[in-house]
């Protein structure tokens, strides 16, 4: 019970006495059964956040953290030096963009086979179907690059070949142009399937009675998705997009190094923060730098994310994160 | 697994067991110390040693039990060996010395952390173990020379090299089979291999060769030593001074003057001649410049399409056949032999480095040894780790024991100096670089044909090896923020351009020079001006150290 | 509460709805073609000898069968240890997680809490940062001391705040009027949650346990930073340490002073993703039985 009072203390810093006790009065219950979870997040995620200190220090691996010297902004500078700007202005830029059209296009696709999972009423087909679509989920990018390539590669690739059979000559693994397609396209494929779970089964514990009025109101299967299904999920849908927002300035690296690994050719096309950060960083190994990357990304967006959770709460006030 | 609390339970216990034990540990190391030579001295107390490494050996526990079969009374020492992954041994280890975690043995490499966990202090002296008459083992394998580059400027020794010569001698791999079927000689020059390479993608045009490309490449090496002449200026007090441990595209160039007391000048590719004004005639000008824009973009043109994103390992391309040639190593000899072998092939090597070729004296590098062990500063059993190192190069045997397996079973001997390898079901393999290879304790494989293995004896002799006046010396990256800034810039730079530049244009010089070009005024802009000034400054140093 | 049979017996389909049925069964077989596609290639080039697939590529049936890359892999007792290892984690570790996400998730849907908004903020504030590897790592092997026990694999990831607030959201979109009527005989919250809340979120459970299931199964970071013990690590650890290590050899060779010539070939790099995928694909199917029309009752408002 103590250490209730104690975690609940903290949060109440603000509050007047009189409000907090009436406020565990009435919901104690309710408070109590979320202490471990909240503990979890206070030592899991809270405790080590103190460690974003070492990216303002000159971090040495035997002084630790609590040891090592404070460095000032010294840790940022290598992102701004002289003669990389122009890099840099360019993997941000990818970052988001790229960002932008995963989260565009990967939830319209989720959301479209989640509709479409429901309208196939076959019970085989709709098993054999939601299986299969989430298949690639399970395969790592270090594999996928492998059928990528098979299907992209110069000499006897699938797809090249094809291509040029028809009379087009694409160099796919030289020529940055398509490869943003390239990369949404993959995207879409391995993470739709999985993404549509949580449509489905919003989509599929609707009310058939919901349904059923609409129909009498001579309603088309068309009309009814986008009056009624369409609607409901849009809570959902929010919020997905809201957890995307946080993360747009990170860029997917296991994704993008395992596909497009270092071939330069397509950096223009392909190259974002954390492929750019890792190549600068990766012989030199500190900790102080990368922590400063990560916490340039993770202020950059919590502005975004703040401000889109601001319009949510205007808008779709149910699915406002905070 | 069955009963996980009971696990738990006996996890907590071990852990607050160990932590009594090592507490003990610490008072009577220094009683165990003198147990290491004598044989007389009462059985010591049961150590376990915990050694982390990567790349997971083959059958290893046979090996480990005829050692601890021999050793119960003498060392009496348990060996806990941990096996990551590479790229995982390299993310952990920081993090384990961060820690003070437990370890008594860590493998370590420039390519790893080497540089930067010694120069913040990671690792703990070694001095009192080398050329001590307890410790007859270390005193026979290492010799004074050969710690030089393992020793700090305030004299430490902070790891032990592991390494069977200065070089591996880089070899092309070729199809002899192949060769033979155009009608050529033994190929002993680079024009002849080029002819080589003409006739497979001529054939592989007309379609009477199923191959994708003459040459196979993958990652950054390529075909990068093939007409370079780094050995011919070392000769020269000409030195690569690689200011990563990493990459090829930052190697900075250092001259040094005849009597070894000053740095005449550093420079690195993209410079303008001037930069090498003061070196030594002939390589006053930059050759490197005309290296990447002529001789790259030659050989570039015979590799495979697409090799940037190459995701096999050239060494597979090779095995499968779907090229004629991969850049390689003489030590893999073996490996390729049987794979090409398998395929139908028969494998032939040429010796692409004139010097070496010819067999003539080479100076060496500044590090000879690549990869290292490390005794961690928080390890309470430095003594047996020690012990146990000594007692693998005491002899022939105990060497031979880990390094090749059990005698009879996984291997043969043959005279003193070769073996010959068995194939039990249980075979067993260790990669030896990570502890055993030594200089003085090298058994040659007997089955190599006789081209190679007179490549390696040529490799393997110590009268092959002239010593480098900078010996020892290693570029330090974490001196100032704006050295570190500046080699984060550069090499976000150089990770760009170096693979379009080392991987060869196809044969279209003009590209090169303007890629070369523009990665040259990014590069300077980005620092690489501060990167050659600490290059000179920290050499200059070494060199007054060196010489009072 | 309508069945499904009701539903069904309607009168005939407009042609409209015909053609929207048609275009909804072609795109979901054709998505589910493509998804399967390359893992029936990359079925088949696991078993295809090594040459021949790199002379032939990629084909649906072996060009020359070969069982080399296999018995490669299974030729030490690890790949079952770790198996193992991988089915407690997914199992107990995804009961731990949706024991103690609904216990933070259901509060905090309730809307009656006074400081929720506080505490949605604490939660979601940890998505975005991190302290980073080198704390975490401390907190987790020095102070915690969880290093090589199979508990690491399961307590660093208990909760996932993302799951936490899907299920939120789940929770919060069921009528309120139920509970009330709970509340009005008398039950308070937990009975409340547990009798009234929980029975009617099966899909929602369903579906939040499905991704603590495939995040415990797929999950790899944990075991390479803190498992030591080669029998307490689970079987992603095991391929992506073998894939990690082919890609450092590749990118290192020239570097290391020795070229591994033991790089994984792709036979035995597909044979490892096959067997990775293994089991966990028979769970979806399992969950999909709780994903039934209208149990979530009148789960929609308005």
């Amino acid at each position: 019970m103590s250490t209730k009072q104690a975690t609940l203390n903290q949060r109440a810093i603000q509050q007047k006495k009189h409000g907090f006790l009436t406020e565990i009065n009435k919901n104690g219950m309710l408070y109590l059964i979320m202490v471990p979870g909240l503990l979890f997040f206070l030592i899991f995620s809270y405790i080590p956040m103190g460690g974003l200190v070492m990216a303002f220090q000159d971090f040495n691996i035997i002084k630790g953290i609590f040891g090592s010297d404070f460095f000032g902004l010294g840790n940022f500078k290598f992102l701004f030096a002289d003669g990389t700007r122009e890099t840099v202005l360019r993997v941000v830029g990818n970052t988001l963009w790229l960002n932008f059209l995963f989260i565009v296009f990967s939830t319209i696709f989720s959301v479209a086979l989640a509709i479409m999972f429901n309208e196939v009423r076959n019970k085989h087909a709709k098993r054999i179907t939601q299986t299969l679509s989430i298949l690639p989920y399970f395969v790592s990018w270090a594999v996928i690059a492998l059928l990528l390539e098979a299907f992209l590669k110069a000499d006897g690739g699938l797809l090249s070949t094809t291509l040029a059979n028809m009379g087009i000559n694409i160099s796919f693994y030289s020529d940055p142009s398509p490869w943003q397609l390239i990369l949404v396209i993959m995207k879409v494929w391995q993470g739709a399937g999985y993404g549509a779970i949580v449509y489905i089964a919003t989509v599929t514990g609707i009310d058939p009675g919901i349904y059923e009025a609409a129909e009498i109101d001579g309603a088309s299967r068309w009309q009814k998705i986008i009056h009624i299904t369409i609607p409901i999920l849009r809570p959902t849908i929010v919020l997905m997009t809201l957890f995307s927002v946080g993360r747009i300035f990170y860029g997917d690296f296991g994704m993008i190094y395992g596909l497009v690994q270092d071939n330069s050719l397509l950096f223009s096309a392909a190259d974002v923060i954390d492929t750019y950060v890792y190549r600068m960083l990766r012989q030199l190994h500190n900790y102080g730098m990368s922590t400063a990357v990560g916490l340039i990304q993770s202020v950059c967006g919590f502005v975004f994310v703040y401000a889109a959770n601001k319009l949510a709460r205007k808008y779709e006030p149910d699915s406002a994160i905070f | 697994m069955k009963n996980p609390i009971k696990k738990l339970l006996a996890a907590t216990m071990t852990a607050a067991m160990a932590l009594t034990m090592t507490a003990c540990g610490a008072s009577s190391s220094a009683s165990t110390a003198s147990a290491a030579g004598s044989t007389a001295a009462a059985k010591p107390k049961e150590t376990t040693l915990k050694v982390y490494m990567f790349n997971q050996p083959e059958n290893f526990d046979k090996v480990l039990d005829k050692f601890y079969a021999e050793t119960a009374d003498t060392l009496n020492i348990k060996l806990d060996f941990i096996f990551s992954d590479a790229s995982t041994h390299r993310e952990k280890i920081p993090l384990m010395m961060s820690n003070q975690e437990d370890a008594d043995l860590v493998f370590d490499a420039y390519w790893m952390n080497l540089a930067t966990l010694q120069g913040q202090g990671a690792y703990a002296s070694l001095n009192e173990y080398f050329n001590n008459d307890e410790y007859a083992g270390l005193k026979s394998a290492f010799s004074d020379s050969y710690l030089k580059q393992v020793t700090d400027e305030d004299g430490n020794i902070f790891a032990i090299p592991f390494t069977q010569a200065a070089e591996d001698i880089p070899v092309i791999y070729i199809r002899k089979d192949l060769r033979e079927k155009y009608g050529m000689e033994p190929i002993t020059s680079n024009d002849q291999l080029q002819e080589y390479y003409d006739n497979v993608m001529a054939d592989i045009k007309a379609g009477t060769l199923d191959m994708t490309a003459a040459i196979g490449v993958s990652g950054t090496r390529a075909f990068y030593y093939l007409d370079l002449d780094i050995y011919d200026k070392r000769a020269e007090n000409i030195y690569v001074i690689d200011s990563t441990c990493f990459g090829v595209g930052m190697e900075m160039e250092a001259a040094i003057s005849d009597d070894g007391k000053t740095v005449l000048g550093v420079g690195t590719l993209g410079d303008p001649d001037e930069a090498f004004a003061d070196f030594p005639a002939p390589y006053n000008t930059n050759t490197r410049n005309t290296r990447v824009v002529d001789s790259l973009t030659k050989w570039g043109s015979y590799a495979q399409a697409d090799a940037q994103t190459e995701t096999d390992a050239k060494t597979n391309l090779f095995f499968t056949g779907k090229v004629a040639s991969i850049e390689g190593n003489i030590s893999n000899y073996t490996d390729m032999e049987k794979a090409i072998t398998d395929i139908g092939g028969e494998l032939e090597c040429y010796v692409y480095t004139d010097l070496m070729r010819n067999e003539e004296q080479i100076v060496t590098r500044p590090q000879t040894a690549w990869n290292f062990l490390c005794v961690p500063i928080q390890s309470k059993k430095k003594d047996q780790a020690m012990q146990f190192i000594n007692w693998l190069f005491e002899s022939q045997d105990n060497h031979d024991l880990f390094e090749l397996g059990i005698e009879g079973e996984d291997w043969k001997a043959v005279g003193t100096d070769a073996y010959e390898s068995l194939t039990p079901a249980n075979k067993y393999s260790f990669p030896g670089y990570e502890m055993t290879w030594n200089p003085n304790f090298i058994r040659t494989n007997n089955s190599l044909p006789e081209e190679a293995k007179s490549i390696v004896m040529y490799q393997n002799d110590p009268a092959t090896y002239l010593d480098c006046t900078i010996s020892g010396f290693t570029f330090d990256a974490n001196t100032t923020p704006e050295l570190k800034t500046a080699i984060a810039a550069v090499q976000s730079i150089q990770s760009e351009y170096q693979p379009i530049l080392m991987l060869g244009l196809k044969g279209n010089s003009d590209a090169a020079k303007a890629t070369l070009d523009e990665y040259y005024t990014k590069a300077k802009a980005a620092g690489l001006d501060v990167i050659r000034d600490a290059t000179k400054t920290q050499l200059q140093a070494f060199l007054d150290r060196t010489n009072s | 509460m309508t069945t499904i049979k009701q539903h069904k017996a309607k009168i005939k389909v407009p042609a409209g709805d015909k053609a929207l049925t048609i275009f909804c069964y072609s795109f979901v077989i054709i998505f589910a073609i493509l998804c399967l596609v390359p893992f029936i290639l990359g079925l088949s080039a696991s078993f295809t000898a090594e040459v021949a697939l790199a002379k032939n590529g990629y084909q649906f049936w072996p060009s020359e069968f070969s069982t080399a890359a296999y018995e490669l892999l299974f030729k030490t007792s690890q790949i079952f240890d770790s198996y193992k290892v991988s089915i407690f984690v997914t199992v107990v570790g995804t009961a731990l997680s949706l024991l103690a996400t609904t216990l933070l998730a259901y509060p905090l849907s309730t809307g009656k809490l006074k400081y929720a908004g506080k505490l949605n903020f604490f939660i979601y504030f940890t998505m975005l940062f991190t302290g980073g590897l080198v704390p975490t790592y401390m907190l987790v092997s020095r102070y915690l001391g969880m290093k090589d026990s199979i508990w690491v694999l399961i307590i660093p990831i208990l909760i996932n705040p993302w799951n936490m607030f899907l299920l939120r959201n789940f929770f919060s979109s069921i009528p309120g009027s139920l509970a009330e009527s709970a509340r009005i005989d008398g039950a308070n919250d937990i009975t409340i949650m547990f009798r009234i809340i929980l029975p009617v979120s099966t899909p929602a459970l369903a579906t939040i346990g499905l991704f603590y299931a495939l995040a415990y199964w797929n999950n790899w970071f944990q075991a390479l930073m803190y498992i030591d013990k080669s029998e307490l690590k689970p079987l992603q650890a095991i391929i992506i340490e073998m894939l990690r290590n082919a890609d450092f050899m590749k990118q290192m060779a020239g570097q290391m002073g020795v070229q591994s010539t033991q790089i994984p070939s792709i036979t035995s790099k597909m044979a490892t993703a096959m067997v990775t995928i293994g089991p966990i694909v028979l769970v979806y199917p399992f969950v999909q039985k709780y994903f039934t029309s209208g149990i979530m009752v009148g789960s929609v408002k308005g």
